[in-house]
């Protein structure tokens, strides 16, 4: 060998042994890696509405409720150890001795100021709780809010609500913007997780809080580490290669296969109300004539949805899913691919061979396969949809200004009892996720009796008609509502699904097996 | 040479302010509404509203584009929807990880393209010459992202040698930001190790990107050097007996340096319009990335000041060459004259 | 500095299309197999639906993320269609975008390019600042820009990619009718008062053409790739489109459970760029040796 090439030679052996086993490892037990899927845009928890932005405030901050994740309906004490509920007014006594990250102490006038703030902004999940009109300290151990009519449901929205410190919205009142541009970068809170820092464009720091009022499984991770991974694939390398310990929406078909592989258990569980669903224009034609909606609702071939879920799915019959407390799904009809009743409708409207736009968020494999799917299911009945890719934002736009016929969205119902803020943010009017304008007056009645009444039977009567309701408009194509799953490496042990919101992680429930 | 730098600069600025006004302008004429993504999911009409006003949203085209160029003009980049800081303290956050990721790959291209050049260009139909013409032809056709994919998949996949993405292992605490290169800021703070764990995370962007250039400007290169190698006066060397090594160094190098520097100029430039797609794959948090995840929820001033700053950049490289290139190649001094 | 000096980009221009490939017998291998290549791409591009074995658009749900095996010698996607089927029928689109944008911007300034060479003077100098200023422009950014006022599709990807591919043909022309000029054939005919049109149509055009030839040829390697590129980045062909750079960007959810679906239209990629380069290659000695 020439000299050139032995130093060559040399130098590739001495790199390929050091770089062997120099890849990053999930040896260090204590921090817990995890990827989201996009960066926050802001952690203020008064605009935070979107997962990876929930996923700082729900572990950096409390709530004065929880709830059960296995059981939505039982409502669990945390910042308040009980509650009542007289009318109008709920009282909420609070916990005693919860100190904020920065060791000042916690008590009512935190909830007051938290809670007024958050409905002067009017963002994020303000909506839950957008009846309160009156919160008062009773004492510093207790509250009491009061809503414009009864709410049965308060308590478990309330489970949605951080709580952060009024001195921290007090210091920074006479800034510019009421201090607001503060809590959109800076967390001082009373849960688990205390925010330690933000490198944007790569991940937020969170320190365990020794000194939570709730308990620690052993082997809690003292660190964790959330990381901004915007791509679904990389997310699933990742969380192959060991890179991260849990990752958020990995696409199913890798989360099933790294779930049923060596090394890893697969978690399911039923979260999402709908994944994906087709929104309908009910004021652009073709789609705003009901008997040609109920030929696309007809003509959707259901199966394929399925069987690209591997069978961890089935088909909806209707707005609110078959688990949630009180839902009359069961007691529906099955919704069916029924060819020839799609071509009756067809005729029906007299809309034969028209065309429409399908605006589709990209990012989400199921949406584009749900796009997919309708457009080769109109074409058995001789209607040709187009599908017009874009991000979120635009697609979402482009229906509601009438540019596109149908979009494709997936969501949750935040609240965990409550199913008329689902139904007030997907089927009343002015709701954002109520792309194809949707209206009924019954409806919009329905909605807002349903929370005034005391009975649960009457309730679930008054559901069931607001159910069937939203079924006979043909407004929705819910295609699938599949499983969640989540691959755990099995080093890991606590994640559970939950079933109120997207993928959604609780810390401080995570700990090393 | 004044009056030839002073025009080429007010050249320069023309064409920023074409990109300028292009891409604001296009970025304006959307179908979508910025403050709908703003105020977020379930905000109310009223609030939307009063967002839309807050930001100037509201404001008639012209007047808007007008405040913006004012601001260009003070190095005011306007204000960022998706971070809600000022696009210019993004801008130096996320411009030195670019520039590393550039500049490392770029000083590895030169070199290797170099070699690799010489080496095609002493033998031409050898069988190196043969396996470098076969790298550059199939080279050429591969999309940088698929070539991204692959070597993630192969080192850090099915190998365990490297991390799959981001600036430094996501375990680690990576050195205080400095001057915001890592492996500056590495040796600053006298960590080898820390130095060594940034080249970790450095080596398979900096590859895709390499590779990618190789392709093309070894072929370039190449070319050159066999019309140089085949021009009589090398003959006449030969004949006379001179080395074949003081031949390459001493009077071929020399004379293609000018032609190579312009391929290397182009393949510079070239780079800049597509790291974004290297940036997208390996999490680099870099200007590319921070523009693409701007634009997909419609906050454009990022955009535009990404087309700015490659623009000026293209702009400056230009400006760059064609100082050197009379400089450099006498010939083209002459015929200027 | 004088506007007929060359610049870094006409060398630039110069290499691209030099001639490297001799008359060995591996490189006469070579061409030959990119010649085949061609054909079958061509073929594809062609008579999509009589080489194709199942139909690139209907689902087939049952059988999604199959290996590649006798029935689907590219495997299935996520939908159970045909990866091999949908990888001919997409030729039609990346591929012929990339020739449509490379061949509509060498016609467009094969006459831009001669106005500016034979004019001279302030013309030239007005449409060459023109061309220097749409140089200037990134690629990528005008894509996005445009993507962004007129939205995502095909049309997006054409309009961005030929605004900027013209400026180097226009540069590539106006530098070979500068030196065609001083051509001894040339001045004798200006010299006998041959008409501009004939003189451009019978001495000028066939070196002009030649040379965008060599150029065209190797370009369409570059512009497919910048297709699947935008692609890639949503930016142009929408599903069920079975565009290479869609496919491919379709693929990445799937990768870890399906790599033949990220792999085969990445390959058909590689290799469509890769033969139009060694038939430029050939073209390109061709001339040289002409020229000689």
């Amino acid at each position: 060998m020439t000299t050139k090439a032995k130093w060559a030679f040399a130098i590739a052996v001495v790199l390929a042994a050091v770089l062997h086993g120099a890849g990053s490892r999930a040896d260090d037990p204590s921090t817990l890696v995890w990827a989201d899927a996009g960066e926050p845009s802001t952690i203020d928890p008064a605009k935070a509405n979107i997962n990876w932005e929930l996923t700082v405030t729900r572990n950096v901050y409390d709530r004065l409720v929880n709830f059960d994740l296995s059981k939505p309906a039982k409502l669990e004490p945390a910042l308040a150890t009980s509650w009542t509920q007289d009318g109008t007014a709920w009282t909420f006594k609070l916990r005693d001795g919860v100190k904020f990250h920065d060791g000042s102490p916690f008590g009512a006038a935190d909830v007051k100021a938290s809670i007024d703030r958050l409905l002067r902004i009017g963002q994020g999940q303000s909506y839950l709780v957008a009846d309160i009109t009156n919160v008062t300290v009773v004492d510093p151990q207790t509250v009491k809010i009061e809503t414009k009519g009864p709410n049965v449901f308060l308590a478990g929205n309330l489970s949605r609500i951080e709580i952060i410190a009024k001195a921290d919205i007090d210091k920074h009142a006479g800034d510019a913007d009421k201090g607001d541009a503060w809590f959109g970068e800076h967390a001082n809170g009373t849960g688990p997780y205390a925010f330690v820092a933000w490198t944007r464009g790569a991940q937020i720091e969170l320190k365990r809080n020794a000194g939570w009022w709730g308990g620690f499984p052993k082997g809690a991770f003292d660190r964790v580490i959330d990381r901004f991974v915007g791509d679904g694939a990389s997310r699933g390398r990742g969380l192959e290669g060991g890179e991260f310990d849990l990752a958020s929406f990995v696409p199913r078909d890798d989360a099933l296969r790294i779930g049923h592989s060596a090394g890893f258990h697969a978690v399911e569980g039923n979260n999402l109300w709908a994944w994906p669903a087709l929104y309908l224009n009910m004021e652009l034609k073709p789609t705003s004539n009901p008997d040609f909606r109920e030929a696309l609702v007809r003509a959707f071939d259901y199966s394929a949805m399925i069987k690209y879920f591997q069978g961890g799915a089935e088909t909806g019959r209707g707005p609110v899913p078959s688990w949630f407390p009180g839902s009359p799904e069961n007691s529906e009809p099955p919704i069916a691919t029924d060819l020839a009743a799609a071509k009756a409708a067809l005729a029906r409207s007299g809309l034969a061979g028209a065309s429409f736009t399908c605006s589709v968020p990209s990012g989400f494999p199921e949406f584009s396969f749900a796009a997919t799917v309708l457009q080769s299911s109109a074409a058995q009945i001789g209607v040709k949809v187009q599908i017009d890719e874009q991000p979120f934002v635009q697609a979402i736009t482009a229906i509601k200004e009438d540019k596109s016929n149908c979009f494709v969205l997936g969501n949750a119902n935040l609240s965990p009892t409550d199913a008329t803020k689902f139904f007030a943010a997907h089927y009343l009017k002015g709701g954002f996720f109520n792309s194809g304008k949707f209206y009924d007056a019954g409806l919009e009645a329905t909605m807002a009796k349903i929370p005034t009444i005391a009975d649960e039977a009457e309730r679930n009567a008054l559901l069931k008609q607001a159910f069937e309701t939203v079924v006979n408009a043909h407004y929705i194509i819910w295609a699938a509502r599949p499983t969640t799953v989540i691959p755990e490496p099995d080093r890991i042990e606590g994640y559970r699904i939950d079933p109120a919101e997207y993928i959604n992680v609780r810390f401080w429930e995570i700990h090393a097996k | 040479m004044a009056a030839f730098l002073a025009r080429r600069l007010a050249w320069g600025v023309l064409v920023l302010l074409m990109v300028a006004i292009l891409t604001f302008f296009l970025s304006r004429v959307v179908p979508a509404d910025p403050a709908a993504f703003l105020a977020g999911q379930n905000a109310s009409e009223a609030t939307v509203a009063r967002i839309r006003a807050e930001y100037g949203l509201d404001q008639p085209l012209a007047v808007q584009f007008g405040r913006y160029l004012g601001g260009l003009a003070v190095g005011d980049f306007g204000q960022s929807l998706r971070t809600h800081r000022p696009v210019a303290v993004d801008l130096a956050q996320f411009l030195p990880a670019t520039l590393e990721l550039l500049i490392v790959s770029f000083l590895v291209y030169v070199t290797v393209s170099f070699f690799l050049a010489v080496a095609a260009a002493r033998h031409p139909s050898g069988w190196v010459d043969a396996c470098i013409r076969l790298f550059t032809m199939l080279g050429t056709g591969i999309p940088v992202f698929w070539l991204g994919m692959a070597l993630q998949f192969v080192f850090f996949y099915r190998l365990h040698w490297l991390p799959l993405s981001g600036r430094y292992p996501i375990r680690e605490i990576a050195p205080p930001s400095i001057t915001g290169f890592l492996l500056i800021d590495a040796a600053l703070a006298g960590k080898p190790i820390a130095v060594w764990r940034a080249l970790q995370s450095l080596t398979l962007p900096a590859l895709t990107i390499v590779l990618n250039l190789l392709a093309v400007g070894t072929r370039m290169s190449r070319a050159a050097l066999i019309a140089e190698y085949d021009r009589p006066y090398i003959r006449t060397a030969r004949g006379k007996g001179v080395s074949a090594r003081a031949i390459l160094y001493r009077h071929v190098l020399r004379n293609v340096l000018s032609a190579v520097l312009a391929v290397t100029t182009m393949q510079f430039g070239y780079m800049l319009s597509w790291v974004i797609l290297v940036e997208v794959i390996f999490g680099w948090p870099g200007i590319g990335l921070y523009a693409y995840q701007s634009f997909q929820v419609f906050d454009y001033a990022p955009v535009i000041a990404l087309a700015m700053v490659s623009t000026a950049g293209f702009v400056v490289i230009n400006l760059l060459m064609d100082l050197l290139y009379p400089l450099i190649d006498p010939r083209v001094r002459r015929i200027a004259a | 500095m004088s506007s007929t000096a060359p610049t870094p980009q006409d060398v630039v221009a110069v290499l691209a299309t030099s001639p490297s490939a001799s008359a060995s017998a591996s490189d006469r291998a070579l061409l030959a197999g990119a010649c085949l290549v061609f054909a079958v791409f061509a073929a594809f591009a062609l008579l999509p639906d009589l080489l194709a074995p199942y139909d690139p658009i209907i689902l087939d749900v049952s059988h999604r993320m199959q290996a590649p095996d006798w029935e689907h010698w590219f495997g299935t996607d996520e939908g159970g269609r045909d990866v091999l089927s949908r990888v001919i029928h997409g030729t039609r689109y990346s591929l012929g975008l990339a020739v449509a944008i490379v061949l509509g911007s060498a016609l467009f300034v094969v006459l831009y390019g001669a106005i500016a060479g034979l004019a001279r003077g302030w013309v030239d100098d007005v449409l060459m600042r023109i061309v220097d200023l749409f140089f200037g422009i990134p690629a990528l950014v005008l894509a996005l820009a445009v993507a962004a006022a007129i939205g995502r599709g095909l049309e997006t990807v054409v309009i961005s990619l030929a605004a900027i591919w013209w400026p180097g043909y226009a540069r590539l022309v106006r530098g070979e009718i500068l030196s065609l000029r001083e051509r001894p054939h040339v001045e004798a005919a200006r010299a006998i008062g041959v008409p501009l049109p004939a003189l451009l149509r019978r001495h000028l055009l066939p070196f002009v053409v030649q040379a965008v030839n060599v150029r065209v040829t190797t370009d369409i390697g570059y512009a497919l790739v910048a297709v699947t590129a935008l692609s890639f980045l949503g930016l142009g062909a929408q599903s069920p489109t079975p565009e290479w750079g869609l496919l491919i960007r379709d693929s990445r959810p799937y990768f870890g459970s399906a790599w033949w679906y990220l792999v085969f239209p990445g390959t058909m990629v590689m290799l469509a760029a890769g033969a139009f380069s060694v038939i430029g290659d050939a073209l390109a000695s061709h001339a040289a040796g002409r020229e000689r």
